[in-house]
């Protein structure tokens, strides 16, 4: 019976190694924390984010995938992991919770199941607010912080102190918001099958603390190098700047936590960084991460939603 | 909080510490040189190099405490580079202001007083080229963004300097002096003329880092 889960945890397991990046990835690279010590970081806020505010996320996915039996929930995560494993092969963007969501939506075609379409207008809204989100509160973040900076005259010195603690303690906050927001993407498709003989809330938040545990070992055992190629081209940006974006990113994905929206983390840094980069009037806009953003929205879920449609067609009773 | 910022506290001490040495530095070099326009090679100029390579030694022991402390605290990596790379630049100045007292010293150059007014000139700007730099090097301390002016300024001396070292060597090799003291004192100018290059030097360094640090 838990065999089914292993669509998810591997899900799971590749959200970690991937989405540690865009918390813990300028800390490492820049050498503030070595990157064990981001990594035990890490893994533990993400186990406390999905336990304590994973439920919202898992009740929302919940809704979309109403009456999933333990066999298509298993099948639909694992035709989430495929495209996720396929897009990344390919060097092409992809986000666990819109991979999820379109495999959700596969599974659901294949059941001949109504779509619940105020569910997923919530979740495909929450998902352009994540870019954009991510890169209002970056600017407003920035000038705000700039402001205090130029009007309490903060010396170099204690400017470098106050980036250097400010960046450890938003990885923290971000590997907490990463799982509380993520949590669902892992393990909310099982919500209602009866798994593990529990029902509502302590269903979810076993399940919660599942994904936790699963995206915490992605981070602690596979994270470094993806850790160190993000950090290297957030830390291109000053290390202000990065703070800025990096706090944007886990405000923004915290805040779609809250709401009950599982959303891209890296479309929340990406923002971040455009957001900062528009303040300070550095570069102009960046055409490919916005391509790759939008590709992310198509792409991903359609791809996920084709692989479930296949993998039940193969593998289900019609 | 304080116990967080107690180290950058030390960098900020010991930055000017170091700052305030090269200015030490300045000051003993500058009535060393007057007087030694003056009154020539003796006793009391003998002390101005004494004093200028005390002055320019304690200099180099704060930066290298200073280099060892910028690894050990916990200041951001970007910013070890930049702020290493400045004092390095800096100490460059207080090298040249004891090598020109030590080159008085060592060749025994007679003292051109023909050209004392000329060579006051030239000290003035140099002077004015390395204070302008300290001062740039304090505000962009505090506020990166400010640092501009203070850059243009050293440039502005430093091209003067270049200006008045051409005038007195020209001056050098129409005067009725042996070859051999004609370039000796061909050497005096350009290594006086070295104090403001390398403070045109630190500015460079300093604006730049000013960019990396602006917001």
């Amino acid at each position: 019976m838990y065999s089914y889960l292993l669509g998810s945890l591997y899900l799971g397991w590749a959200l970690g190694s991937n989405d540690a990046a865009n918390v813990f990835g300028t800390v490492v690279t820049s050498r503030m924390l070595k990157w064990r010590t981001a990594a035990l970081l890490g893994a533990a806020f993400v186990i406390l984010g999905a336990y304590l505010e994973g439920a919202p996320g898992i009740e929302t996915l919940s809704g979309l995938a109403e009456g999933q039996t333990l066999a298509s929930a298993g099948l639909l995560s694992l035709a989430a992991a495929l495209a996720v494993t396929l897009l990344t092969i390919l060097k092409l963007p992809a986000s666990t919770s819109q991979a999820v969501v379109g495999a959700i939506m596969g599974m659901a075609l294949f059941r001949g199941q109504t779509v619940d379409w105020n569910s997923l207008l919530k979740v495909g809204i929450c998902w352009v607010v994540t870019p954009l989100g991510g890169a209002l509160s970056a600017a407003l973040l920035y000038l705000a912080g700039r402001s205090l900076v130029y009007r309490l005259r903060i010396s170099i010195f204690r400017l470098d102190g106050y980036v250097r603690a400010g960046m450890i303690l938003a990885g923290c906050y971000g590997a907490f918001a990463l799982g509380a927001n993520n949590a669902a993407n892992v393990t909310g498709v099982f919500m209602g099958t009866g798994l593990f003989g529990l029902e509502g809330s302590a269903q979810a938040r076993v399940l919660a603390l599942l994904a936790g545990g699963t995206i915490a070992l992605g981070i602690l055992t596979f994270s470094y190098r993806i850790m160190v190629t993000v950090g290297r081209s957030l830390y291109d940006l000053d290390p202000f700047s990065a703070l800025v974006a990096l706090m944007a990113h886990s405000v923004t994905v915290h805040s779609l936590a809250l709401v009950g929206v599982p959303v891209s983390s890296t479309q929340a840094i990406i923002g971040g960084v455009l957001g900062v980069v528009a303040v300070r009037g550095l570069y102009k806009l960046n055409l490919r991460a916005l391509v790759m953003i939008l590709l992310g929205w198509v792409a991903t879920p359609l791809l996920a939603g084709l692989f479930a449609l296949a993998v039940a067609r193969l593998l289900l009773p019609v | 909080m304080s116990f967080i910022f107690r180290k950058q506290a030390h960098l900020e001490a010991g930055f000017e510490s170091f700052l305030g040495c090269v200015e030490r530095c300045l000051e003993v070099f500058l009535p060393g040189m007057l007087n030694y326009l003056e009154h020539g090679l003796g006793e009391s100029f003998e002390k101005s190099v004494s004093l200028a390579h005390a002055a320019e030694s304690e200099a180099d022991d704060i930066r290298t405490d200073l280099e060892r402390t910028l690894y050990k605290e916990e200041l951001l990596p970007d910013s070890r580079g930049d702020l290493l790379g400045l004092l390095e630049a800096c100490d460059k100045v207080a090298n040249r202001t004891e090598d020109v007292l030590f080159s008085i010293s060592i060749r025994r150059i007679e003292a051109p007083k023909e050209l004392r007014e000329d060579f006051q000139e030239l000290l003035g700007k140099v002077e004015a080229s390395v204070r302008t730099l300290l001062k740039g090097i304090r505000i962009f301390f505090v506020e990166p963004r400010k640092v501009r002016p203070f850059v243009e300024e050293v440039d502005k001396h430093e091209s003067e300097c270049d200006h008045i070292q051409h005038e007195i060597l020209k001056k050098v090799y129409s005067l009725d002096w042996h070859l051999s003291r004609k370039m000796q004192v061909d050497d005096l100018v350009k290594e006086i003329g070295a104090i403001s290059d390398a403070a045109e030097g630190a500015s460079r360094r300093l604006d730049i880092t000013a960019i990396k640090r602006n917001l």
